[in-house]
């Protein structure tokens, strides 16, 4: 049996459909240029195959235990989302609501034009290319593993993984052009 | 004659086909095939070369962290600031990487390969009082088998107060595991895909704080491996001594070294390791290992033949779904045209020859307690034992390197990337040799080729008909009972196969699997 069958399957009865991490969400690394196996997110096939099973996307590469955990119970608890609920990649506004850049704790550097011009410095870490103003997500806040740290805490830039093709949007250590930022950074 | 076929094996990480074609008893003929095909390496080519880093490590996700080594290694060679790395840097990548690897050891021998040795359905008379075991008990009550089933049935044979506290480590290994992730995210901002390995150095700074977070951390686990760990590993070798015997395999072990010891030696081959690289075989003799021997061959791959024997520096990816013979998206690594297994017992083995006394005396010290012969290693329960020394001897090496970080200096250095160059990054992974090659042309990736451990381990037939060293390994056990063929997934997972790192390239066709068996 194919991925591709196990999806039709199983989505055409299904309550809702996660599609949990970024390749199921949006086809991720596999599906990066030039797509060698011609790899589709779980939206696609499903939108293909003309099966309406409910969709929420939990992309991150990792996602984070806490928003597959937290999406599972919210839907236990409260029912499936309402169409506010979830954001244009329907992605929950819970966890997917705010750029890491709105609660990055180097945030006051950006603010003052205090930029790292290499990794281990102080400062902002947008000129080395973090992603942070493009990227939803609530990383500086929730943290990872038993909350010891995350990507900009270890003095890395967000590669921005939990957005639509992540690995192609450019080089990940091209300085975002500023025309791609949100209007309120 | 009969045909086992077991399709998936599960506790394994990827989709591994094993077939075995058993007469009188006995397995007459193996062959082993990874089923998915991802293309990794085409997706790499006209990229940055720094971005390399970053998507090799998404390759896997049991493993990421040591295709960020390889990675950064290749990419500072081809860089040209190999021997321009801060100590900082250089010690920082050791405990990200030996945090990845104590945690990846204690996930394979209690969550993998321990339910092939441990009863958890005895639980159900359990009465004593331990909190986990009677959560287990409940578990097992209400029927929710799942990490438990499919399982074989008729070869358990720990005696029940062994068994229950085994699987009461079982439960305790979960919380080390995380512990030891913790470690990792420490200096490496998270785990899976680590941030903070990167060609230059590292990201992150060393402080008091993350320094003696770590180090906790770190005691605790020593205590687990010296006082829990190895006691089990060896209480389940004293009573399935028999599994010293099975299992052999092609006899050859090839080791690439890892942990750098050395910041100013640019030739990886050269280098300081705290594992060296080497050959050997069952005589016990060493071999310098010179990487320029290594060949990928296709003959039994769903790859074009025009590609076969190449050095991985010229590596390339045709698939030729259609072709005759083939059975497997694995290509065959080689060594000189020979068949090497690759994997902690390699490393343990190649150091206990090439003269490493601390790895001399460790193995001695423990062989005494089994009574049994260096020989001995070459089997299923070396290879489980080999993993646990090895465990042991990198958790000890880290309480050293971790006090030898200085706070305040560099762990970083920058660079140019170059518009021309090439470069190879050869590590240690947690199932074994792990190899990275770049060709960089006009500033970009022209050719990326990744040879994993298990792309060696699980290598179909090459291009002389010689089987691969699981293959090898599983060819001429006897099975007692072929209704529940233990020896053989038992020789399997001692191996520690990860597919999704061996085949990075998913069939959109499927191929007809035959017979499904899931254990």
């Amino acid at each position: 049996m194919t991925m591709k069958s196990w999806v039709e399957t199983l989505a055409k009865d299904a309550l809702a459909v996660i599609a949990l991490g970024s390749c199921a969400a949006f086809g991720g690394i596999p599906a990066a240029n030039p797509n060698p196996t011609q790899c589709r997110s779980v939206g696609e096939v499903l939108q293909a195959e003309g099966i309406n099973t409910p969709l929420v996307n939990v992309p991150g590469c990792p996602p984070h235990p806490d928003w597959f955990v937290g999406t599972v119970v919210t839907i236990l608890l409260a029912g499936l989302p309402r169409p506010e609920d979830l954001d244009e990649h329907r992605r929950p506004k819970a966890f997917y609501g705010q750029t890491i850049h709105e609660n990055c704790p180097r945030r006051a550097y950006y603010d003052e034009n205090k930029f790292a011009k290499k990794f281990g410095d102080p400062g902002c870490n947008y000129e080395l290319g973090c992603r942070g103003p493009i990227t939803h997500a609530d990383c500086p806040l929730r943290l990872w593993n038993s909350k010891v740290n995350w990507c900009v805490g270890c003095g890395a830039t967000c590669i921005g993984c939990t957005e639509p093709g992540f690995f192609d949007i450019a080089p990940l250590y091209e300085k975002t052009s500023e025309a791609a930022l949100p209007e309120e950074v | 004659m009969g045909k086992i076929v077991i399709d998936p094996v599960s506790r394994i990480e990827g989709h591994l086909k094993v077939e075995a074609v058993v007469d009188d008893g006995k397995v007459k003929e193996v062959k082993s095939a990874g089923m998915l095909f991802r293309g990794l390496e085409l997706i790499m080519k006209g990229r940055d070369p720094r971005d390399a880093q970053r998507i090799t490590q998404r390759i896997c996700g049991v493993c990421p962290t040591s295709h960020s080594t390889a990675a950064a290694l290749n990419l500072d060679s081809a860089f040209g600031i190999a021997d321009k790395i801060p100590d900082n840097g250089r010690i920082i990548r050791n405990l990200i990487l030996g945090a990845a690897h104590i945690a990846d050891h204690i996930l394979h021998f209690y969550h993998l390969v321990a339910l092939d040795y441990v009863d958890v359905a005895a639980l159900a008379k359990y009465e004593g009082n331990n909190p986990a075991l009677n959560s287990l008990k409940n578990f097992v009550a209400r029927g929710e088998l799942g990490p438990f089933v499919p399982r074989y049935e008729g070869d358990y044979r720990l005696p029940g107060e062994a068994n229950e506290q085994t699987v009461a480590h079982y439960v305790a290994a979960f919380d080390m595991r995380r512990k030891g992730q913790e470690m990792l995210a420490l200096f490496g901002g998270k785990m899976p895909h680590n941030m903070g390995v990167m060609p230059g150095g590292v990201t992150s700074v060393p402080t008091v704080d993350n320094i003696t977070s770590f180090l906790w951390r770190l005691k605790e686990l020593q205590e687990f491996i010296d006082n829990v760990y190895l006691p089990d590993v060896l209480a389940v070798a004293g009573v399935y001594s028999d599994y010293f015997e099975i299992g052999r395999g092609c006899g050859n072990l090839l080791a690439y070294g890892s942990y750098e010891l050395d910041g100013k030696e640019a030739d990886l081959t050269k280098r300081k390791r705290f594992f060296k690289p080497g050959i050997t075989y069952t005589d016990l003799r060493f071999s310098e290992f010179d990487p320029v021997r290594i060949t990928e061959e296709v003959k039994h791959s769903w790859y074009a033949d025009s590609i076969s024997g190449r050095h991985p520096s010229q590596g390339d990816v045709v698939t030729d779904e259609e072709k005759k013979g083939a059975y497997s998206w694995l290509k065959s690594p080689r060594y000189g045209g020979t068949v090497f297994e690759v994997g902690p017992l390699a490393r343990i083995m190649v150091n206990y020859v090439g003269g490493n006394s601390r790895v001399k005396s460790l193995v001695d010290s423990t062989l005494a307690q089994v009574n049994l012969k260096p020989k001995a290693m070459f089997s299923v329960m070396g290879r489980n034992l080999a993993r646990a020394l090895e465990t042991k001897l990198v958790a000890d090496a880290m309480v050293d390197w971790v006090l030898q970080l200085k706070p305040g200096e560099a762990a970083y250095t920058s660079y140019e990337p170059p518009e021309e160059s090439a470069g190879m990054g050869l590590v240690g992974a947690a199932r074994g040799a792990l190899g990275h090659w770049i060709q960089i042309k006009e500033g970009k990736i022209a050719n990326y080729q990744v040879i994993t451990p298990s792309t060696w381990n699980i290598s179909p037939r090459d291009d002389k008909n010689q089987p691969g060293p699981l293959e090898e390994a599983i060819t001429g056990t006897k099975i007692k009972d072929e209704a529940n063929p233990f020896e053989i997934v038992r020789i399997v997972r001692s191996f520690d196969p990860c597919l999704a790192c061996s085949v990075h390239v998913l069939s959109h066709k499927g191929h007809d699997l035959g017979k499904f068996r899931v254990c």
